[in-house]
């Protein structure tokens, strides 16, 4: 099973596939389960703003952002700091000590979402399967 | 419905469609907003009259599907739902037509006589975007109106077309193909005996009602073989919106972010950016209005009101019409060039879209301390005058945000308070007047916070709840449309919250010329000795054994007192008690107050009591029981900010 994040958990610039919506008014925003979402702005544990497939900027509220539970397929490269994380470099990191990236715009047209990954680090990507405990990249602070 | 000729129209459509603007477009100056039953979301009726019939034109608050989730699209549901109207004009918007698309599926699955009117095609034509509503005419069986309503483009044949309900049908009910759930539908309707789009909404759980129970069992059946409806109809509804819109819309739409919107929404600049622009926006108001104020006051002062009102050759009378109905006449007058600028503000960040840029980078720490993030501009225009501000947000869409910015702002120390505070800081620590005029935004900041959670435990309507929507556009909307809003926005304070302020003023030239013993007469007004034995003096000594223990005079007590009239009048009343000119009072205060007793009095002044204006535009936009209770919440917060200066500040001196 992958893992799920909040979507303010991850920095602008993400590329993510939404795995709960968390409230019918997202389900009416387009924001169901299977579509896929480039994080343009998102404050940790904060509001986020989002792009969906079609082109359509959403803004999401601290409490709706919270509640959009994502699976992360890309982060951004750039913009990261070093520090120590314990346990599963691949699960998110405890909230009380994640931070937020530098705000990114991806793209002008819904195509670009997909050509917008290339650059970014996918989930799979081998520094994401560290063993446990290891020095590992995480996003810059916002 | 249609009883008498008059035709009912009820006015949808997704947030920021530019709804309201039709509405004003459509309407003449009169437009009626009203609390909907039993709610605080507010909804809009305007009557207009096209080829010689009258049409009521009813502007529900922007919903994008139709469910209950939240209080204000709760309300729209319902009344969609319900079928009380003739007609139901559904405003799209030309730069969103999916998101319109989505909405205009559901409504089209009533079976209701529909009209679709894209708005904002100025817009989206400039940005290359063409639609073909004969196509779509077809495809959803209701008449497609391409309009702008800031241009005024289509609204001619929008109102003749309102005026011919023969003219308007219901459309395709089975605009969207459910597959494997449409027998579930077909079952549904049938047991209901109802259209399509109330089967669904009853299948979706978007409708609850008591006879509704005998779709429970075919929901259950459909759920085996779905999983969640809810998700499966928005799923094909989406497919079937962008499938129209593939049809029947060309070029490119959306919102493009811009450099401004780089600028704003960024982690890291954003929140200082838009701190930055919302105090200079909320200053530049007081600062540009300042001198048209005191130019109606002085003209005011032209009118020969008390020499016209001492030929009645009695003392009481003559004070009744001067200290009471003139005082509290131009009391209102002086608020609204206030009133008119503060609407014009804030209703051209709302409708430029700009809000929610400035809101969103700072939207975590205002939810932190309670304060709803459109509300912080409202706030901040406060700090000049509570009442304009309070009247203003009207402007928000969210009732739930509306609400509890108008109880919030009271605790906002305005110009008045600052005054007070000023020379209290003056007067035992000038040296530290710097520092000590900063206190009262501090205290705020508490007391906000402290109500804020109150509030929102004490009533339903005040909860948190998620919110999304979709970014609009940046736009300039300088229209006939729009200022004819500003204008409803500041006619609706003067007929509302006006009526109220003048009869409050009238009520306490009443309590301040009377007494226990009977009449006092006028002279109370200018003698202290007078003064204590009137209702307002007995009121102003009721302070008295609240803030003698902290070391704060009679005087200052009563004077404290007569602010619940307005917080001008405190230094006048202080003036007259102690005996002393303005500039005596620094003397006097310095005297009379230790640092301690200093400090509790500059707490307890900024936010102890609304004034009588304040008091009426809060419960205009609030709801008396609301405003009792955050009144009374106002001055128990007050005084316990206050002891605890008083013992904390003591202990160190």
């Amino acid at each position: 099973m992958k893992p799920t994040m909040r979507v303010n958990d991850l920095p602008g610039g993400s590329l993510v596939e939404v795995a709960a919506a968390g409230s019918g008014r997202l389900v009416d925003l387009g924001l169901s389960a299977g579509s896929k979402l480039a994080v343009v702005f998102s404050v940790p544990r904060g509001p986020a703003l989002v792009r969906t497939e079609d082109g359509r900027y959403v803004v999401l509220d601290s409490l709706a952002a919270s509640a959009l539970k994502v699976v992360p397929l890309s982060v951004p490269r750039g913009g990261r700091r070093w520090r120590w994380r314990r346990g599963n470099p691949t699960q998110p990191a405890p909230q009380s000590k994640r931070r937020g990236g530098k705000a990114g715009v991806v793209g002008s047209s819904a195509l670009e979402i997909s050509s917008a990954q290339e650059g970014y680090r996918s989930s799979t990507h081998p520094d994401n399967h560290r063993p446990r405990g290891a020095f590992i990249e995480t996003p810059c602070a916002g | 419905m249609m009883g008498r000729g008059a035709l009912r129209v009820a006015v949808a459509g997704i947030p920021n469609c530019g709804k309201s603007t039709l509405v004003s477009a459509l309407s003449g100056l009169s437009i009626r907003t009203a609390n909907y039953p039993g709610t605080t979301v507010s909804t809009q009726e305007v009557r207009i009259r096209e080829g010689g019939r009258e049409i009521i034109l009813v502007d529900l608050p922007g919903t994008y599907g139709l469910r209950s989730d939240m209080a204000d699209e709760a309300v729209a549901t319902r009344e969609i739902l319900s079928g009380n109207y003739d007609v139901l004009l559904v405003v799209g918007s030309a730069i969103s037509p999916e998101q319109t698309m989505y909405l205009v599926l559901q409504v089209v699955e009533l079976g209701r006589p529909t009209v679709l009117a894209f708005n904002m095609m100025d817009l989206a034509r400039r940005r290359g975007v063409a639609l073909d509503a004969a196509a779509l005419e077809k495809r959803l069986g209701i008449r497609v109106l391409p309009i702008s309503a800031a241009t005024g483009m289509g609204i001619r044949e929008l109102r003749e077309l309102l005026s011919d309900p023969w003219a308007i049908q219901g459309g395709n009910e089975a605009v969207v193909d459910y597959g494997p759930l449409e027998k579930y539908i077909d079952e549904a309707a049938r047991a209901l005996r109802s259209s399509r789009g109330i089967a669904i909404a009853a299948l979706t759980g978007a409708l609850r009602l008591q006879e509704f129970e005998a779709v429970g069992e075919i929901a259950q059946r459909a759920r085996s073989e779905v999983g969640s409806l809810e998700e499966f109809v928005a799923g094909r509804r989406w497919r079937a919106a962008r499938e129209f819109v593939a049809a029947t819309f060309s070029g490119a739409w959306g919102t493009p972010l811009g450099r401004l919107d780089s600028a704003l929404l960024n982690a890291r600049l954003g929140p200082a950016v838009s701190l930055v622009v919302l105090f200079a926006l909320a200053e530049s108001i007081f600062v540009a209005l300042g001198p048209a104020v005191g130019y109606i006051s002085e003209a005011l002062g032209w009118i020969p009101v008390a020499a016209a009102a001492s030929r009645l050759g009695n003392a009481l009378a003559e004070s009744l019409i001067v200290d009471g109905a003139w005082n509290g006449l131009t009391t209102l007058i002086s608020f609204i060039p206030y009133v008119f600028g503060v609407a014009l503000l804030v209703a051209l960040i709302e409708d430029s879209g700009f809000i929610i840029r400035l809101a969103l980078p700072l939207e975590r720490w205002l939810r932190s301390v309670g304060i709803p993030s459109r509300g912080l501009i409202y706030m901040l225009a406060g700090a000049g005058c509570n009442v304009p501000a309070i009247a203003a947000t009207d402007a928000i869409p969210s009732s739930r945000d509306r609400t509890l910015t108008a109880l919030l702002i009271p605790y906002v120390p305005c110009t008045p308070r600052l005054l007070i505070i000023s020379l209290i800081a003056a007067s035992v620590a000038p040296d530290l007047v710097g520092i000590a005029v900063a206190l009262p935004f501090a205290v705020a900041l508490i007391a906000v916070a402290v109500t804020s959670r109150i509030l929102r435990s004490t009533s339903r309507a005040l909860e948190e709840s998620p919110y999304a929507y979709e970014l609009p556009p940046l736009v300039l909307p300088l229209n006939r449309a729009f200022l004819k809003k500003v204008w409803h926005y500041t006619y609706e304070f003067i007929r509302r919250a006006g009526v109220l302020i003048v009869a409050f003023v009238m009520l306490m030239w009443l309590l301040s010329v009377s007494g226990p013993a009977g009449v006092v007469g006028p002279e109370a007004l200018g003698n202290p000795g007078l003064l204590r034995s009137t209702w307002l003096g007995i009121a102003g000594g009721v302070f008295s054994p609240l803030l003698g223990p902290i070391g704060i005079p009679w005087e200052v007590s009563a004077a404290l007192a007569y602010g619940y009239v307005f917080k001008e009048v405190i230094l006048g009343a202080l003036v007259v008690l102690y005996g002393s000119g303005e500039g005596g009072l620094t003397r006097v205060f310095a005297g009379a107050l230790s640092l301690p007793s200093a400090l509790a009095l500059m707490v307890f002044t900024t936010s102890y009591s609304p004034c009588v204006a304040t008091i009426a535009a809060e419960a205009r936009a609030a709801g008396w029981r609301l405003t009792a209770i955050n009144t009374a919440l106002q001055l128990l917060l007050a005084t316990a900010l206050a002891y605890s200066t008083y013992f904390i500040t003591g202990w160190f001196a």
